[in-house]
């Protein structure tokens, strides 16, 4: 029973978060809902450690002025009593050059009383980076990464 | 009770990883088992994808000669009977630079008679990738 809501719980929030629907997607959440996308912060400064659920209205808010489409799918999805932990590849098509990114997700949800109140966020942020700015950038730190490793 | 696969293949890949003991991770993997640890591969070799036993097991090699695992925690996890998904954080230092290196990542791996069929490893590669230079990427906010 719980697990069954908590399961529809995250799949309500995520089908409300990719639709842009700020209200449904901050109705699935707990008053002090706690979020960390592992991920550059001086890239992104909308991703980190955020705490409240303002940070859905702006989460979506910032994709939506970048991305003109947003689209995730989901490939893995486990429960276990008020913790859920998904797998999604995510597809966003960039304004700026209307080129689509992809990228693969991992969110671990903890909820409760029915409402997602931690959640966390991985994702191989250095492809994504290559990706928004639409060039590769192993070239240029490589030869860097791998010196250094051996130094 | 049954003892969760996880745990035997936890054990078995921090062995195989730290003491270069493959005896214990080899019968854990499936012939035709799915691997992939998403990161940039021309920095760090043993990232990306893998496909059988034989690719898999030669990736374990290649960590085993780069890195030390020093400590991991497993900050949340969740067992199903034939899958597990972790956030785990580790302390590890680079075998040729004793450089070290912290790292939080999320592993979600699925099991068929006890071996390792599948298994998928996220992590922020950014951070990865600044650390090991030893200084930060400066980048324009993207957004």
């Amino acid at each position: 029973m719980v697990e069954s809501l908590a399961r529809r719980r995250v799949l309500n929030f995520l089908d409300a978060f990719y639709a842009g629907d700020i209200a449904a997607a901050q109705a699935c959440c707990d008053d002090e809902f706690d979020s960390i996308t592992h991920a550059p912060v001086e890239l992104f400064p909308h991703l980190g450690h955020k705490h409240g659920k303002d940070w859905v209205a702006e989460a979506i808010q910032t994709q939506q002025k970048r991305y003109s489409s947003r689209k995730y799918e989901i490939r893995f999805l486990a429960v276990d009593g008020a913790k859920v932990a998904t797998t999604q590849v995510v597809s966003l098509r960039k304004r700026s050059d209307d080129r689509v990114v992809h990228l693969e997700v991992a969110e671990f949800f903890t909820l409760r009383k029915a409402r997602i109140l931690e959640h966390r966020s991985f994702f191989d942020s250095f492809d994504f980076v290559q990706q928004v700015l639409g060039h590769d950038l192993t070239e240029a730190f490589a030869a860097s990464v791998r010196g250094a490793m051996r130094r | 009770m049954t003892e969760n696969c996880l745990w035997r293949f936890s054990r078995a890949i921090h062995r195989a990883i730290n003491e270069r003991q493959r005896e214990e991770i080899e019968p854990l993997i499936d012939d035709d088992v799915d691997w992939a640890i998403y990161g940039p591969i021309d920095m760090f070799p043993f990232l990306g994808a893998r496909r059988g036993k034989e690719a898999v097991l030669e990736v374990i090699r290649q960590i085993a000669d780069n890195i030390r695992v020093h400590r991991f925690d497993r900050e949340s996890i969740m067992l199903g009977v034939d899958s597990a998904a972790s956030m785990m954080r580790y302390s590890l230092t680079s075998l040729e630079s004793s450089k070290p290196i912290s790292l939080r990542l999320a592993h979600f791996a699925q099991f068929k008679a006890g071996r390792l069929l599948n298994i998928r490893v996220l992590l922020d590669t950014f951070d990865l990738v600044e650390q090991a230079l030893g200084h930060p990427i400066h980048l324009p906010k993207l957004a």
